[in-house]
């Protein structure tokens, strides 16, 4: 199960963010900044399951359980 | 000494000492007290503590001190560029494209080094009523002051940015490395932020920007988890920083100014064991 780490809704604002990519890349944006929290027990079976040079990985199943919860969340923060 | 004197101190140190608890109003030699009250310094670049660093030339050294006034009925510091006619990544503040090749004033913090406990809040405040350009502004504390390599300069503080357009939301919050979390609304007045820098991690800062209510309209943190990697190395001091850098890549017209006011507060704290 993956978590996010949902602040309070009076405080859930767009943010200014510049800052760097996991490719290096830089970014600078205005957005919604959420905290994904994976436990570390579930990290392996994760990784292992996903290979990055296969345009169909992950599965359905993690991509849409990872999709939702990070949606969710942004509903949530929006309003929508 | 009063803590009204706290202001006239680039550095204070925190050391346990009473320990019956009962602690005084000094904020200097003896702090066992509950809180502090602390009356921040108005950071004043003309005082003669501070060293400009200013590598490609960025900042009109002919006005002012060193290229700075301070107006000391006000609080406020005025900074006048000497203009960029070809922008770059490498002089925004929070950008890690080609160094950090934006100019700073430093000073090192009396008693602090990378491994003692450094707390620094500043609040910055801009004045609305000059002109602006695409600008940052960042301050805070770092390791090397004078290096461009934004790893080996370490810096972490209190954050602003305007894009330069009368239209465009003023932007506080923190600097961290290369990156910042700020805040952005027209309403915005003031920001303030809190680092803590400690035993080798340049530590993780949150703001509160508010408007002129005196009421907060934004708050934020941004997260680090990122050690200076001085490791096991002898203790080194640790610097003051304020500096100056673009927004974005574009240019600077000559005779920009800066207008605003900047406080702090650093505490030096000694845990100890």
């Amino acid at each position: 199960m993956i978590y996010v780490d949902y602040p309070r809704p009076d405080t859930t604002q767009p943010q200014s963010v510049c800052g760097q990519d996991t490719d290096g890349s830089s970014f600078d944006t205005e957005g919604f900044a959420l905290s994904i929290v994976i436990p570390a027990t579930e990290v392996s079976a994760l990784l292992d399951a996903y290979d990055s040079t296969n345009q169909y990985s992950p599965s359905a199943t993690d991509s849409r359980a990872i999709a939702r919860i990070i949606l969710d969340a942004l509903k949530s923060l929006t309003g929508n | 000494m009063a803590n009204t004197s706290v202001q006239q101190l680039k550095g204070t140190t925190l050391t346990p000492k009473c320990a019956s608890g009962g602690g005084d109003s000094d904020c200097v030699s003896c702090t066992s007290n509950k809180a502090n009250a602390i009356t921040p310094e108005i950071v004043d670049l003309t005082d003669g503590s501070w060293t400009l660093f200013d590598p490609d030339n960025l900042i009109d050294t002919s006005y002012g001190t060193n290229g700075a006034t301070y107006d000391e009925s006000t609080g406020e510091t005025v900074i006048k560029m000497a203009g960029l006619a070809q922008g770059n990544a490498k002089y925004m503040i929070a950008a890690s494209n080609g160094g950090h090749h934006w100019p700073r004033w430093y000073r090192v913090i009396p008693n602090a080094t990378n491994l003692t406990t450094n707390v620094m809040t500043t609040e910055l405040v801009n004045n609305p009523s000059v002109t602006p350009w695409a600008r940052s502004i960042a301050l805070g504390i770092c390791n090397v002051p004078t290096n461009t390599d934004p790893n080996i300069l370490d810096g972490t503080g209190g954050f602003f940015r305007h894009g330069g357009s009368p239209s465009n939301a003023t932007q506080y919050g923190v600097w961290m490395l290369s990156s910042q979390t700020s805040g952005s609304n027209l309403l915005n007045e003031r920001g303030e932020a809190t680092i803590m820098r400690s035993r080798d991690s340049i530590g993780s800062g949150t703001y509160i920007v508010s408007r002129d209510t005196g009421r907060a309209i934004l708050s934020g943190s941004r997260n680090s988890n990122f050690n200076a990697g001085i490791g096991a190395g002898d203790a080194v001091a640790v610097y003051h920083i304020l500096g100056i850098g673009t927004y974005g890549t574009g240019g600077i017209v000559a005779g920009s100014l800066v207008a605003m006011k900047f406080k702090q507060t650093t505490s030096v704290i000694a845990f100890g064991d």
